[in-house]
């Protein structure tokens, strides 16, 4: 069986995003710092530390130094909601920052390998303002995450966002350390059932794979679907998993083999 | 096989491969989306979609009947011009400078169009007749407005395709085209340096350079290579009568901006004029470099038997086809 990965969600809380906005309007447009990853985005992806290595409110830089410790920055006393918000997490917080994707801007797909629970750091969203606009997708999985609300994403995996509304996308980032408290409130960690490599590895699963590809061939809808990520094991995933929901039973090392064949065949493809 | 139930389901999808299976000849398509081919050549746009999981696990593959469905509900541009030339002689920086203009759709040297071409070559029964056929069909496939604002669309032919510019004109007899060459020592020394596939017997049949296989491995590479580029020049020559411009590698950069677009009946905007110079201020196959005219340093290099090759086969057509060029009317 394919292993069951948390990639995200929801915890329960429900924060005001009226009074989320009210703070927002506390930060002056000086106060936005543009996003030290260059490589990452196209357009203007900034933000605002509440909290941060060294208590800078320009330093959005979420890791830090044994020697320099997490501390609030002068901006979080201007933020009288958050600062009440964020008392309720009964666990060590590292960074906290406002994080801006503007209008028409894109971060392309990566991974942040340090983060989730395999890592032991969690990072948390609370959207503030955003837009239907947005397409967020998380191990190829497309997430709608509105206003208020507060997610747990494990962006070790692959993702990418694309802000193509009219409006920018703001969100409160914040960073935890992991604890029991967290914990709890996460389902139960399922990603420690790994796959067996010997399971239900019956003849047929490959030609099963086969025909689901014809049937992807024939639906652009399935095609796009497919074509939302560009890393292998995400894709891996949600190949297998679009499978299933249709009821062809292939398993990832069959689509792995099926990868491995075709970058083969397409690298020989002259020698007739 | 036949997969493909509705054609409509081409959309954004490119011929990648043109091949024989059983005897029938097929097209993969490889989706491309919406995407400009910026790279030097074809298949390096190609190549780079290729890394994509998605590509690697669904290419379309159809008989080739399926590019005349697709013409007929997607017909896409019609080609404003064409590039044939002789190799490394500078029509890469042409092509680039092509591509610097961002409603031009510029396909350079791509695979499915060669192997359209050559078609005779793996199936002895193909007819010139099918081979103009499926050389329009796969022509319009690649011609699409890729970005949906394309309005010209450029081709740079495989060098040896030059020899197939009978048959090219059959099947586009009002596209406007160009014949870029260079002083045969200075191809030579690049040729001898890092060979194209056309100069490897038996990567490309040497049977399309009038020689056979015996006659191809008996001759010293300096030999084989003057004799093919020499083929290549004579069919340019001869055919030039007929139309066409001849350019010579010492005319470029300028003679792009100043005259080809002009020829190609391209309106530019000063912009657009800028754009084009800029590129030629760096080298067409290594951006990070500046395009410098390397004739002397080429020259310098040629061996003995290089010059006595060219001296022998080479030298006489390229001397025609600079007394026709000069014959030629200006295209400034």
């Amino acid at each position: 069986m394919s292993a069951k990965i948390i990639s995200s969600f929801k915890l329960p809380f429900n924060f005001d995003s009226e009074a989320l906005r009210a703070d927002l309007n506390q930060i002056c447009p000086d106060d936005w710092v543009a996003h030290f990853n260059q490589d990452y985005f196209e357009g203007e992806w900034s933000g605002v530390a509440l909290r941060s290595a060294g208590g800078d409110s320009r330093q959005l830089y979420s890791r830090t130094a044994p020697e320099i410790s997490f501390a609030d920055t002068p901006i979080l006393q201007r933020c009288q909601y958050v600062r009440e918000l964020l008392t309720q997490f009964q666990c060590t917080l590292q960074s906290v920052r406002f994080l801006k994707l503007s209008t028409g801007s894109q971060i392309r797909e990566h991974r942040d390998y340090d983060l989730g629970v395999k890592g032991g750091q969690l990072r948390l969203h609370i959207p503030i303002t955003t837009n239907p606009e947005v397409q967020f997708f998380l191990d190829a999985h497309r997430l709608e995450l509105k206003a208020g609300e507060c997610w747990y994403l494990d962006l070790s995996l692959p993702h990418w966002v694309e802000n193509r509304g009219a409006t920018d996308r703001i969100h409160l980032v914040i960073d935890c350390e992991l604890n029991d408290w967290l914990r709890d409130l996460l389902p139960p960690d399922e990603s420690i059932e790994s796959e067996s490599n010997q399971d239900d590895k019956d003849s047929s699963s490959s030609e099963q794979l086969q025909l689901f590809r014809q049937t992807v061939l024939n639906d652009l809808k399935l095609q796009q679907r497919l074509r939302q990520t560009d890393d292998r094991e995400s894709f891996i995933r949600l190949l297998v998993g679009l499978g299933r929901e249709l009821g062809y039973r292939f398993n990832a090392a069959d689509a792995d083999n099926a990868l491995r064949a075709e970058q083969q065949a397409w690298f020989e493809r002259w020698i007739d | 096989m036949d997969r493909l139930t509705n054609v409509t389901q081409l959309e954004g999808w490119v011929p990648a491969r043109f091949y024989w299976r059983e005897g029938k000849p097929i097209v993969d398509w490889c989706y491309l989306g919406r995407q400009s081919f910026e790279a030097a050549f074809f298949e390096q746009t190609i190549g780079k979609c290729m890394t994509r999981p998605f590509n690697l696990l669904f290419r379309q593959q159809t008989p080739i009947e399926v590019l005349e469905e697709w013409h007929q509900i997607r017909p896409g541009l019609k080609p404003t011009g064409f590039i044939f030339h002789m190799s490394r002689c500078g029509s890469t920086l042409a092509s680039q400078m092509l591509t610097a203009i961002p409603t031009n759709v510029v396909i350079s040297e791509a695979r499915p169009i060669d192997s359209t071409l050559r078609a005779q070559f793996t199936s002895t029964e193909t007819t010139d007749d099918q081979r103009i056929t499926w050389l329009r069909w796969m022509v319009s496939a690649l011609g699409q407005r890729w970005l949906g604002a394309e309005r010209h669309f450029f081709i740079k032919f495989d060098a040896w395709n030059t020899l197939d510019l009978p048959l090219i004109r059959q099947a586009f007899p009002e596209v406007p085209w160009i014949f870029l060459y260079r002083d045969p020592v200075e191809v030579l020394v690049s040729h001898m340096n890092n060979r194209g596939a056309h100069m490897i017997p038996g990567v490309l049949s040497p049977n399309l350079f009038g020689m056979d296989f015996q006659t191809a491995f008996s001759l010293p590479p300096e030999d084989y290579c003057t004799k093919v580029l020499a083929s290549i020049c004579t069919a340019a020559f001869e055919y030039c009568r007929y139309g066409g411009r001849l350019v010579n590698y010492r005319q470029l950069p300028d003679v792009v901006p100043e005259a080809l677009l002009k020829y190609f009946n391209l309106r530019c905007s000063d912009d657009e004029i800028a754009r084009v110079r800029a590129v030629a201020k760096r080298d067409a196959k290594d951006p990070s470099a500046i395009f410098q005219n390397d004739s002397q340093k080429k020259r310098d290099k040629a061996t003995g038997a290089i010059r006595a090759a060219a001296d022998k086969w080479l030298y006489p057509v390229f001397e025609n086809l600079e007394a026709a060029r000069q014959e030629q009317p200006a295209i400034t």
